[in-house]
């Protein structure tokens, strides 16, 4: 179907008819979200619900922001951050090494990274957890972190397939103007790949700011806590006020949808990237 | 000549292009963090998670060797069927409706020209949102007496069902919620799939006089074959595995393990009851599972996609 819709009003209508219900079972939730965070208390519990707060709780927010504890938003943007960053310095300097560097065992190795990309990483938590506590990591950054951006056995891939499309002729004359490797990674391959960089920081973003597994795992004290444990923390406890609890949803879910106003272009492009890992 | 018969005789495939050697230095240093990583938190735990199957682990006491007794033991337990049961309910009961809906949204999204980034925009939402978030929204709109899903149930003539602790509907509650969440994702590789599609098929067959019905029976529905193993395949993957963080936060397995997936009872087994051996085989099994199936769907491939 490329858009081509016959002058007869009536699938016309029905499109949009469909379109605008699809529209509304994926905002109803969001909406009742916001509106029910700015409730009080006992607005949040009458029957029939209503949608417009009255009056509007503003301070639901502060509430939950203190519920949940900056130190907790704070991990999670160093959690997040960090994995960006390693992973796709790893990823990509990883990426580069199999697309331009000639070694023994290099596209053996390859197809070792590609075959385990297809294994689960929710098989290999129990024993990862287990080298963690061995390697005495447990409840600590270098722990929570790490393993995420050991992860990487997909971005190098990405990378490696993208950086072998950048033709050879570019690095002919960069290596004639006396550049090595790790001048021609830096000042040829990575500015030439912003797009896919773009795409990949963002998904893997999005990733580690939703990681709740394995913070589960490792995290075992208030200190190093993450946003998804917290809410989850809080939607199981049963005295809380839902209306803070909606609120501190609606925190966690602020820089992503932030994110996604911005650059819904490169989330998707992220998403369909990471379609092809299967 | 006699030198030559001097060089000892080397076996073919010792011997490698020199070019092949040259930059193993850099090699090193691009490659290097990339393989420590990944050889002590990828490549060993694949091992050592075998090995540990085969011992009986409560972390607070040392390993005890039981050889396969954790995997016989896995077809004894009264457990086991429940498990195999609601893991197919709810892999099964998400995936066709994920499928299907994926399909139509994609069409649909892919024939809107005016704000087509607008209404993207929207459908792909819950796509953003974390598992976790999204669960403690959705437990608070399942909930019997103030949630919106009763609220709308019994405007339309129902009665209040409550949804996560009842043991008929907990499961169809997290099926519904994991459909809303996974749709976009589905919706955004159809979209790429149907783009790959020529428009000048669609064009001839409208000459020709074909209805959109048949349009779509006939020319979109055999072509978008290889996006539907994909999504088949990846939907799958992300439910067997990826349904841990919906199911913690909204039902925890229960109520009466009505809701228990293998994935979830291999967190508990571990995390929970400290059998890390046991878990361990868990996993293992679950994984062997799916891969055979993987292997099976991709062999089927050339039975029913048409590339």
């Amino acid at each position: 179907m490329v858009g081509r819709i016959s002058r007869n009003p009536v699938p016309w209508l029905l499109l949009v008819l469909v379109l605008v219900a699809g529209a509304l079972i994926n905002l109803i939730p969001f909406l009742w979200t916001l509106s029910t965070s700015l409730k009080t208390a006992s607005e949040v519990f009458a029957y029939p619900p209503k949608w417009i707060p009255r009056p509007v709780v503003w301070h639901n927010y502060v509430s939950a922001y203190h519920l949940v504890g900056g130190r907790v938003f704070l991990n999670s943007v160093i959690f997040s951050v960090s994995v960006v960053l390693l992973q796709g310095l790893v990823t990509t300097m990883g990426g580069f090494a199999f697309a331009r560097l000639k070694f023994l065992g290099r596209d053996q190795m390859f197809l070792v990274y590609l075959g385990t990309m297809m294994i689960p990483t929710q098989v290999t938590m129990i024993p990862t957890f287990i080298v963690v506590v061995k390697l005495h990591w447990i409840d600590s950054y270098p722990g929570l972190i790490l393993p995420i951006v050991a992860q990487g056995a997909f971005g190098t891939f990405l990378f490696r397939q993208f950086f072998l499309k950048i033709p050879d002729e570019l690095y002919e004359a960069a290596r004639l103007d006396g550049a090595n490797p790790w001048q021609q990674f830096w000042r040829l391959t990575l500015p030439l790949s912003r797009p896919v960089l773009t795409a990949y920081g963002v998904i893997t973003f999005l990733t580690a700011w939703n990681l709740y597994l394995w913070p589960l795992i490792v995290v075992r004290s208030p200190r190093l806590k993450v946003i998804p444990m917290a809410i989850a923390e809080l939607s199981g406890g049963f005295s809380q006020d839902r209306g803070v609890t909606m609120a501190a949803v609606s925190l966690s879910i602020l820089p992503i949808l932030a994110l996604w106003i911005i650059g819904q272009r490169w989330f998707v492009e992220g998403i369909a990237m990471s379609g092809m890992k299967a | 000549m006699e030198s030559l018969k001097a060089i000892p005789a080397v076996k073919a495939r010792s011997w490698v292009r020199p070019s092949m050697q040259r930059d193993w230095p850099w090699a090193i240093l691009f490659l290097g963090p990339n393989l420590v990583l990944f050889a002590v938190f990828m490549a060993y735990p694949v091992f050592y998670g075998l090995y540990i199957s085969l011992f009986d682990w409560k972390i607070i006491q040392p390993p005890r060797w039981v050889g396969l007794d954790n995997y016989i033991h896995f077809f004894h337990d009264p457990l086991t069927p429940k498990l195999i049961w609601q893991s197919l309910y709810y892999a099964i009961g998400s995936t066709i409706p994920l499928v299907a809906l994926a399909l139509l949204c994609a069409v649909m999204l892919n024939a809107v020209i005016h704000g087509r980034y607008v209404w993207r925009g929207i459908y792909f939402l819950p796509l953003v949102t974390s598992p976790v978030a999204a669960a403690a929204v959705w437990t608070w709109l399942y909930a019997k007496d103030q949630g919106l899903i009763n609220y709308f149930l019994v405007k339309l003539g129902g009665s209040r069902i409550d949804w996560l602790f009842d043991t008929t509907w907990a499961m169809p509650a997290l099926i519904i919620m994991t459909i809303w969440k996974l749709l976009p994702f589905n919706t955004i590789l159809y979209l790429a799939g149907l783009q790959e599609i020529p428009a000048h098929l669609y064009e001839a067959a409208a000459i020709d006089g074909a209805s959109r019905w048949r349009q779509f029976r006939d020319i979109t529905l055999p072509l978008v074959t290889p996006t539907t193993f994909l999504v088949l395949l990846i939907t799958i993957l992300n439910l067997l595995f990826g349904s841990f963080d919906i199911i913690n936060v909204m039902t925890q397995g229960g109520p009466l393990q009505s809701t228990n997936v293998f994935i979830y009872n291999i967190y508990q087994n571990a995390f929970q009851y400290f059998r890390m051996g046991y878990a361990s085989a868990q996993a293992y099994i679950l994984f062997v599972v799916v891969f055979a199936l993987t292997v099976v769907n991709w062999r089927l491939q050339r039975k029913w996609v048409h590339y």
